[in-house]
């Protein structure tokens, strides 16, 4: 699907429309927008902007630990908040829908500007979940819990779940898996050193984070099939970079692991033969997912970097010594003839579901 | 053009060429399709992959020929000579293997001319002349991938060079200003007639290959304001001793960025000439307020520009740009070592408080406006 930019740019650069017809023709084919959609355009640009000036105002203001405010009239506000931003969220929601219902019956004869989109409702709910996450750092920063870092991201997202679970709103779901893996990260780094994560045992962070995020992809990309807002490809892109990612870093691990090199394979040596299995299954199941069930360039893109980047590793491990010199022209070239070998394929496929 | 704007608009993608014909702004058949291009995330990684094989090409070179490193003679003649290689083979085929292999030789060609030009010069001068090299580089090579990478270079170190020569904050406007410019012309075709002269026939080069030149800038100018934010010093990590007195201050670049800002909603409001004078100079004035409120928080007037950008010509890849750079800069905001944090969170709390009046208005005011009509 090419969108309206897409085929008017290429109208334009092939010289069908002629020069003083150009600025009709965006305005026809609504790639300029018109008044009515900017207005529309700003009236969400300035809700979500407010709102979220407005949490991260409180953020800070809950992080720099004001002595001069009793600690009872911190929580006072922060609570305050989080009821003031669920009770909006309810006001405006009930509005949406007679908004909704009442369109239905009379159809307007003007094109009536939309007071409030569902989009626009939401703010609240999303700042009322940020808000609960500040109430919860302000428990901590008070009580001096002893609690963890990672219980405290943990606790939040499983306190706010319902609320994501009603909001309907991808922003709010990426919000809550954002504070899994979060916690997650913070879970081992807590048991390993400050940069822990990346070698050793702490690779188990990896593996956990690989695992969540795939099956947050495979869930996402099975309920969007039947939920429509949750059409959005922005969300399941980051999630299949967050999965590929980490096990294509695994995969480079294992390569390191069995490498001569005494300094390379140290950090790696207990990684063992794991990813080696896992990470061609994980290609294959993308492969296969976005080439037949959804038709996704991205995340093709995606496999042929992850591929890229672990052959070039291999080579880079394995023969760049023991060729010398000429190794250096040989990677460079090989460099050359993959990247641009998948940009050929990925034309083609492209080509393919274009016609 | 007021006539145009009542009628219905295109909603099918198929029907695009049908209602552009009944609207009588094209003739005749509806022309074969061009050749498919590549979409930005696979440009993007032929140009990273062009810079690795670059170094790599390079370590190459430095092994077996070290010769060539000894002096900046020997830099330059190579460079040269790749870089006159690469533009060949971008002009001579359109083999995809042949086009990233150009681009992998150019980019070792000015690595190899600006490594003299460090060897030579060992100070300023150099960045000048990397400055000049990007540029011009960006003019000639008739290649998408080369022309972005070239544009964000070169602006990079326009950014750095206005700052060694004295002239620190005010480049990222300069290079936002050019960005704009070309993104409010992005349609404009130059006229097709035979150029006599050559300095216009490259101008037309560049004028009709905007879109990478633009994206380049803008990238640029992010960056910097990302540095910016995040290290507010940044310029005095550029430079080791900035020890001649500077020409301009911070304030300075904080001007020419609101007067960019105004001169695009300005450019943007000249669309629509169905708009009332009041409406104009209230906009007009909420971009001032936005402006001057981002002298405190960095960039968030830069990240809210884009998203206008892009939004002005449904170019989704601006406003995505525009949405994680508006993330990023509100993120670094809490790092911001000159205020505290209550100071900060005051402003974020005005700044809240005033977009949301802003749309509270708005929407009074086209209500009000709807209703007259009406009647």
């Amino acid at each position: 699907m090419t969108s309206n930019r897409h085929q008017l740019i290429e109208l334009i650069e092939q010289g069908a429309i002629e020069k003083d017809k150009i600025n009709a023709a965006l305005i026809i084919s609504q790639v300029q927008p018109r008044s009515n959609d900017w207005l529309n355009f700003f009236n969400q640009l300035l809700a979500w902007l407010g709102g979220l000036a407005i949490t991260f105002s409180v953020l800070f203001f809950v992080a720099f630990n004001w002595d001069e405010m009793g600690k009872f009239a911190k929580f006072a506000l922060v609570e305050l908040l989080v009821v003031l931003a669920v009770a909006a969220y309810y006001k405006l929601n009930t509005l949406t829908h007679q908004a909704s219902i009442s369109s239905d019956h009379a159809v307007s004869k003007n094109a009536q500007v939309p007071k409030l989109t569902e989009s626009v409702a939401k703010v609240p709910l999303f700042m009322a979940a940020i808000f609960f996450g500040v109430l919860l750092a302000l428990f901590g920063q008070t009580y001096q819990t002893g609690a963890d870092p990672w219980q405290l991201f943990f606790n939040w997202a499983v306190l706010i779940l319902p609320w994501v679970i009603i909001g309907r709103l991808s922003a709010l779901w990426m919000l809550w898996i954002g504070l899994i893996n979060l916690s997650i990260l913070l879970y081992y780094m807590n048991f390993g050193g400050a940069l822990g994560f990346f070698i050793n045992q702490e690779l188990n962070s990896l593996w956990v984070i690989f695992f969540f995020n795939t099956l947050a992809l495979a869930c996402w990309e099975l309920l969007s099939q039947r939920y429509t807002w949750l059409s959005a490809r922005w969300a399941p892109r980051l999630l299949a970079i967050a999965s590929g990612t980490c096990i294509t870093w695994l995969m480079i691990g294992s390569i390191l692991g069995f490498s001569d090199e005494s300094y390379l394979s140290s950090g790696f040596s207990e990684i063992g033969m794991l990813p080696v299995m896992i990470w061609p299954v994980w290609l294959i199941a993308m492969y296969l997912g976005y080439r037949k069930y959804q038709q996704d360039l991205f995340m093709l893109a995606g496999i042929l970097l992850s591929v890229n980047i672990v052959v070039i590793c291999f080579v880079i491990s394995h023969w760049l010594e023991a060729i010398g010199e000429i190794g250096f022209l040989l990677i460079s070239n090989m460099m050359i003839a993959m990247a641009a070998g998948s940009a050929i394929w990925l034309r083609k496929i492209n080509k393919e579901w274009q016609s | 053009m007021n006539d145009l704007l009542k009628k219905e608009p295109v909603n099918s993608q198929t029907s695009l060429w049908q209602s552009l014909l009944q609207h009588e702004l094209v003739v005749g058949e509806q022309p074969a399709k061009p050749e498919l291009k590549s979409p930005w995330f696979v440009k993007l990684l032929l140009a990273i992959s062009g810079w690795f094989a670059a170094l790599f090409f390079l370590g190459f070179l430095a092994i077996g020929m070290e010769f060539i490193f000894d002096n900046e003679i020997g830099a330059f003649i190579v460079g040269t000579i790749l870089t006159i290689v690469a533009y060949v083979l971008f002009k001579s085929n359109k083999n995809e293997f042949v086009e990233h292999l150009s681009l992998a030789i150019s980019f070792s060609g000015q690595m190899l001319i600006v490594y003299g030009f460090i060897l030579h010069f060992n100070d300023n001068t150099s960045w000048l002349l990397t400055t000049l090299l990007q540029f011009s580089l960006m003019a000639i090579m008739p290649n998408d991938i080369h022309r972005f990478c070239s544009a964000l270079f070169g602006a990079c170190c326009f950014i750095v060079t206005l700052a060694l020569f004295q002239l620190p904050f005010i480049g990222g406007s300069v290079v936002l200003f050019a960005a704009c410019w070309l993104w409010l012309h992005e349609f404009d075709r130059t006229s097709q007639q035979t150029h006599t002269n050559k300095l216009t026939h490259l101008f037309t080069a560049f004028l009709d290959n905007k879109r990478p030149i633009a994206y380049g800038f803008l990238l640029a100018q992010l960056l910097q304001t990302c540095l910016l934010s995040f290290q507010y010093g940044w310029y005095e990590l550029v430079d080791f001793g900035l020890t001649n007195e500077l020409l301009t201050s911070p304030w300075m670049g904080n001007v020419l960025m609101a007067l960019v800002a105004l001169y695009v909603v300005w450019q943007l409001l000249k669309r629509h000439p169905e708009l009332p004078a009041k409406v104009r100079y209230i906009v007009l004035t909420t971009s001032l307020l936005i402006s001057t409120l981002s002298f405190e928080a960095h960039g968030i007037n830069v990240a809210i520009l884009v998203l206008v950008l892009g939004f002005s010509a449904s170019n989704r890849l601006l406003i995505g740009l525009g949405i994680v750079s508006l993330l990023a800069f509100m993120s670094a905001y809490y790092y911001f070592l000159d205020y505290s944090l209550l100071e900060k969170s005051f402003t974020l709390m005005f700044m809240g408080v005033f977009l949301l009046a802003i749309r509270w208005i708005m929407l009074k005011l086209t209500a009000k406006h709807q209703e007259l009509t009406n009647d």
